[in-house]
């Protein structure tokens, strides 16, 4: 009777530890997905990509996370993300391994979602929050993943509950801006955040710093020509002969040529050749050579954000700020707050966000001004999210966008229907 | 006066008798030789501790917290009661910080007097099982 039980005990040790341990060293596999469609009544407007008419491609994403616990401390994790937007061409938003020196610190290398702001981490993971998509006032940074480290730290303080996360890496890729792909390198990629929960409440800080390298063009050709017209036409004011009247002429058929070919040029180098041209035509005193270009020019990310839950109702807010050393993006700041109600498994919840771009002081100023690069957005969205079953969300949503002022002139606004299922396993 | 003493008194005796017909208790456990066993652990840190923003008892030996399998009846209790959320709300919760690399939600175990042989053997862990599973095996450290 007493080695029965001994014996009993024993195994039921022995299967209590190797299923923890079979647990552990399995291979797990978790991933998510979210289908939705937008259609917006207003085709003069793009918000969230959205260009008129349904589109079921750009709300639609798969992900499948693998993670595999190497040893006690060490744990290999990838998550690879298939997007509507990208054709579903499949990419490691994700790929890393983790090393948890004790209960308290973990580090990490490899492939990382930039912690930028508060929901950064799960940018696309639908069934995380109650919104269709972030809003796009702020979450709207054309990079999100680096390569390189973080180390997280958690403390308590009280009932205070905190992590500081430290990051540094790099990012090499084709950044795709104003819809158009430019070759980046963002060096020097480093940032803290601290996060803190107490009871319902949630806190966040944050501040990130990398020095942005694009390879963007100033077209030459162009500004050449348009020199060459501009001496012609004063040779022709001064002396209008037969034959400055003919280089004259000449000069302009060569610059229409030009223009027609700086017109197929993207967006940015458009910014950065109208950048010198401007600023010697109005005199200003801006070196635009250095300044509106991306060559190792910083950009700052910083943002405060504030969260309450208590299961039934939550309400967040959030801040941002973005300072960019070159001329040719302009300083923003965004902010948004969102209320949420509960019942049973529907949620309501109704959300403000406005996004507002600050000219440089100076004639830096006067320059950005001049090439028509700041804009300023404000968003109304309303929502449900019903709770289908334990994996899955079904959500609807109305928001109103109003473009205040679109590449300097005034914009239009736009409703935006959507509906999107979003589903965890 | 005297009728209204003794419904004074009646009420009082029917008072917790009612309470715990109004909603069946769930029980926090951990193993009779976890040294943490001798106090009880208060809600804010039960809180603290299954949702994975603590990993230590009071005492500082590390914790490891398990839940019961979905659709369990204690598990919606606990959920309601202890963690403020829905299933889905825990869901979503779990899943910013799985897919953020950040965390693993507990392990589920599919029954109570499964849950308790691994608390039983084990002083690292902490569980929650419906009240009336309570027995001398393990130690509750909260009920509600």
């Amino acid at each position: 009777m007493r080695i029965g039980s001994l014996v009993g005990s024993v195994v039921v040790a022995l299967v209590a530890a190797s299923s923890v341990q079979a647990k552990s060293s399995d291979l797990n596999i978790y991933g998510f997905m979210s289908v939705g469609m937008g259609i917006l009544d207003n085709d003069k407007v793009t918000i969230e990509g959205f260009e008129g008419e349904g589109n079921f491609k750009q709300d639609t994403i798969l992900a499948l996370q693998v993670s595999k616990q190497v040893n006690d401390k060490t744990t290999a994790t990838g998550q690879l993300v298939s997007r509507g937007t990208d054709d579903f061409k499949t990419e490691a938003a994700w790929a890393f391994v983790s090393y948890q020196a004790t209960e308290d610190f973990t580090a990490r290398m490899g492939r990382l979602r930039i912690p930028f702001f508060y929901y950064s981490e799960f940018l696309e993971v639908g069934y995380a929050y109650n919104w269709v998509r972030l809003p796009s006032d702020i979450y709207n940074i054309p990079f999100s993943s680096f390569d390189g480290v973080d180390f997280t730290q958690r403390f308590s303080i009280g009932s205070l509950d905190n992590s500081i996360q430290v990051n540094y890496g790099r990012l090499t890729d084709d950044l795709n801006i104003f819809d158009e792909d430019y070759k980046a390198d963002l060096r020097n990629m480093a940032g803290i955040s601290l996060n803190s929960t107490y009871g319902d409440w949630g806190f966040r800080l944050g501040g990130q710093r990398t020095e942005m390298t694009l390879d963007t063009e100033v077209d030459t050709a162009y500004i050449a020509a348009v020199q060459a017209a501009t001496i012609a036409q004063g040779a022709f004011n001064g002396d209008p002969t037969q034959a400055t009247g003919a280089a004259l002429q000449t000069a302009g058929t060569a610059l229409g040529e030009a223009q027609a070919n700086f017109d197929k040029t993207r967006r940015i180098d458009q910014g950065q050749t109208g950048a010198l041209l401007l600023s010697q035509q109005m005199g200003l005193d801006v070196d635009a050579a250095e300044e509106f270009a991306f060559d190792g020019h910083t950009a700052d990310f910083y943002n405060a954000a504030v969260t309450y839950d208590n299961g039934d109702y939550s309400f967040i807010t959030e801040v941002i700020a973005i300072e960019y050393e070159s001329g040719l993006l302009v300083d923003n700041r965004a902010w948004l707050a969102s209320v949420a109600k509960r019942i049973g498994s529907t949620t309501t919840h109704l959300t403000y966000s406005n996004s507002r771009d600050v000219l440089n002081s100076g004639d830096s100023g006067k320059l950005q001004k001049a090439l028509n690069l700041q804009g300023e957005d404000k968003s109304v969205t309303l929502g449900l999210r019903y709770d289908y079953d334990v994996n899955t969300a079904l959500k609807v949503e109305a928001q109103y966008h109003d473009e205040l002022i679109h590449q300097g002139v005034k914009g239009d606004h736009a409703m935006l229907y959507s509906f999107a299922i979003d589903v965890i396993f | 006066m005297k009728y209204f003493n003794r419904l004074m008194v009646s009420a009082l005796l029917l008072t917790p008798v009612l309470a715990s017909l109004s909603h069946a208790e769930t029980a926090v456990i951990v193993s009779l030789k976890n040294n943490n066993s001798y106090t009880s652990i208060d809600k804010d840190l039960i809180n603290r501790i299954f949702l994975g923003k603590v990993s230590d008892f009071p005492d500082g030996t590390a914790v490891t917290p398990l839940y019961l399998k979905q659709g369990d009846y204690a598990r919606e209790a606990f959920n309601r009661d202890f963690l403020s959320k829905s299933e889905s709300q825990l869901g979503g919760y779990w899943s910013r910080l799985r897919f953020s690399g950040k965390g693993e939600a507990p392990d589920e175990i599919g029954s109570a007097a499964e849950l308790k042989t691994l608390v039983a053997n084990d002083p690292s862990l902490i569980g929650y099982i419906d009240s009336s599973d309570v027995d001398g095996t393990i130690k509750v450290v909260h009920q509600y």
